[in-house]
């Protein structure tokens, strides 16, 4: 039965998921870094100097450079407004290392605040910045996954198919037990493909000698309750990406046997998708975790809810998954 | 093989859509006639265990089907009006499919069997979204058969066939009432009438009457009558009668079929009755 059910929501489905992973792949390609150039350069100038753990030269090294570019800055501005002459050499020095610096002294500040002294270390870390970011969100994965399993569980009413079904012998508890089964199947299935083309990704572009650093080192992993190595916070979060992807498929599956209707459930798990987005740029700042979690942000879940995050998706999933029990065979039936 | 229905009653809000419904099913066709809103759907919808009634039970065996969970299903055979049908199986695969679904183990001979009984062991292999409406119904009709059901629901299953198609179908059904229960819900009262054994009425939510066919027929026979009429004076019968049927028998003249307790005119003479007039005899000629 198992087979049965795959077989039927995969049924002209495969060539949508090889289109949406060629276009993931194509997308994480091509899609521009967030950071612009000039600032890259010197940041990596910066890096050449500064990598590995934080010392006393490297202290030394930043509250000189803090002097060059920020007091410079600041002393240069005030000239400027008095209508003095000022140093052009210094104030170009720190024009073109300011927004590389700024991040530098952020990083330090930070890393300073730190308690293990493993954890302080620099490394050049903009392209595993790009590298997350890029990857955090995966819209194209979750599209996917909400038309197959409207589709799967939609298809069942059309032409009292699902009446057809419920008077079999195994058309109640065995049958909705193997549907959710191999929807969930699908969404391993999906996720750890999307997942592995983020690591072949990965392999192309990155320096893979970086995976044993710790990835608290980035300032954006601060909220990370837990010390990882890059290596195995990409683990970590391969591993939240397919709780998402299952309990996204469940709660789909949930939507479908409330409405019945493909265009409806389409309906609603695309507003489910564009809400919080909007959300995102009104919303207060407590619930920016909440809107990035629904959007299956790896990196801001992870930092959130560490290890809980785990739990809280498998109850979730065990949850949804009894109530499509009940909604499909019905409170008041015998399975 | 005996179903049971015991003061069966079901309300959607307030409207009540069955009231105290009771009937001794035994191993036979049952035609279940009844115009739109009767509670015909209700009441299949309960016997195959779709739907749980306010009050009452059904029973099967003398067993409550409530308390045989899936293995009530396991005699069950149920076809709707509109026939689940996944397009992109082929028929043999179809059959397949449902043979898992009805528990049913190496399933090949009983597969090679249907398609045969119902005429499509040469379209096995054709995807059934290429099949003809017919050809639908008929592979609808395998499915449902496929357990060998001793209780066999179908709902409307002649709507859309072509007469052929109508003619097959009842072979079909006249092969296997011999070993099962078989309630056919329509409103086409010519398919029921040369197979059903037994006839029940329902109007609005209660069975009217329910017994052999030929006694049904019997119960109105000296109120059935055939009168011809000036074309001009057939608007003024069908106002007086009820009208079974209407027929030119010739350019000026209309024959017709009229259900009365007494003879309607001097002319008329009495007909043996069919099935539809006792229809119409029970529902009038609104329905």
């Amino acid at each position: 039965m198992f087979k049965n059910e795959l077989k039927k929501s995969m049924y002209g489905m495969t060539p949508i998921f090889v289109i949406f992973t060629i276009c993931y792949f194509l997308v994480l390609i091509f899609s521009k870094d967030s950071f612009d150039d000039r600032m890259v350069q010197y940041y990596r100038e910066y890096m050449e100097t500064l990598e590995g753990e934080l010392d006393y030269e490297k202290e030394v090294f930043i509250e000189n450079e803090y002097e060059r570019v920020i007091v410079t800055m600041e002393i240069n501005n005030e000239l400027v407004m008095n209508g003095q002459n000022i140093d052009l050499e210094a104030m170009q020095y720190a024009i073109d290392h300011q927004s590389a610096f700024d991040i530098i002294y952020e990083k330090y500040n930070y890393l300073s605040g730190l308690e293990s002294k493993e954890e302080q270390v620099f490394y050049y870390d903009l392209d595993w910045q790009n590298f997350f970011e890029k990857t955090s969100i995966n819209y194209f994965e979750i599209f996917i996954l909400i038309i197959v399993a409207l589709y799967s569980i939609t298809l069942e009413y059309y032409d009292e198919r699902n009446v057809m079904i419920k008077t079999s012998y195994k058309g109640r508890l065995p049958y909705i037990v193997a549907k959710q089964n191999s929807l969930l199947f699908l969404a391993v299935t999906f996720s750890f493909v999307f997942f592995l083309t983020e690591l072949i990704y990965m392999l192309f572009t990155m320096d893979i000698t970086m995976l044993s650093l710790p990835v608290r080192s980035m300032t954006e992993f601060s909220g990370l309750s837990v010390s990882l190595s890059i290596g195995e916070y990409i683990i970590i979060r391969g591993l939240y990406h397919v709780l998402f992807c299952m309990v996204t498929v469940l709660i789909m599956c949930m939507i479908g046997l409330f409405v019945k209707r493909f265009q409806t459930g389409i309906f609603i798990g695309l507003v489910s998708m564009v809400i919080p987005l909007a959300l995102r740029n009104i919303a207060d700042e407590k619930y920016t975790i909440w809107i990035y979690s629904v959007h299956m942000s790896k990196d801001m879940a992870i930092c959130t809810y560490g290890v809980n995050g785990v739990w809280v998706a498998v109850v979730l999933m065990v949850m949804v998954y009894f109530i499509n029990l009940l909604l499909w065979c019905g409170i008041k039936h015998k399975f | 093989m005996i179903l049971e229905l015991s003061d069966i009653s079901k309300r959607y809000g307030k409207k009540e859509a069955l009231r105290n419904v009771n009937a001794r099913l035994e191993t036979g066709i049952y035609g279940l006639l009844g115009p739109n809103g009767a509670g015909k759907s209700t009441l299949m919808n309960i016997v195959t265990g779709l739907l749980k009634q306010n009050s009452g039970t059904v029973s099967y065996e003398g067993r409550d089907i409530e308390s045989l969970g899936k293995d009530y299903r396991k005699i069950l055979g149920y076809l709707p009006q509109d026939p689940g049908l996944y397009p992109f199986y082929t028929g043999r695969q179809l059959l397949s499919y449902f043979a898992k679904l009805k528990d049913i183990k190496s399933p090949e001979s009983r597969i090679n069997e249907l398609l045969e009984l119902v005429h499509l062991s040469d379209d096995a292999d054709r995807k059934v979204g290429e099949y003809s409406g017919g050809m639908k119904k008929r592979i609808g009709i395998a499915t449902a058969l496929l357990n060998k059901p001793s209780l066999l629901v179908m709902d409307e299953p002649t709507a859309g066939l072509d007469p052929k198609e109508r003619i097959r179908f009842r072979s079909i059904i006249s092969k296997i009432k011999y070993e099962s229960i078989i309630i056919i819900s329509t409103h086409i009262v010519s398919d029921v009438e040369h197979i059903a054994d037994n006839i029940i009425l329902m109007d609005e939510g209660e069975i009217i009457i329910s017994d052999k066919c030929t006694n049904l027929l019997d119960s109105i026979k000296d109120k059935v009558w055939y009168a011809e009429t000036e074309n001009s004076r057939v608007l003024e019968y069908t106002e007086k009668y009820k009208i079974v049927n209407a027929v030119n028998t010739d350019i000026s003249h209309t024959g017709l079929k009229i259900i009365s307790d007494e003879k309607p005119v001097d002319n008329a003479k009495p007909v043996y009755p069919e099935l539809e007039d006792v229809y119409m005899y029970y529902f009038g000629s609104d329905d």
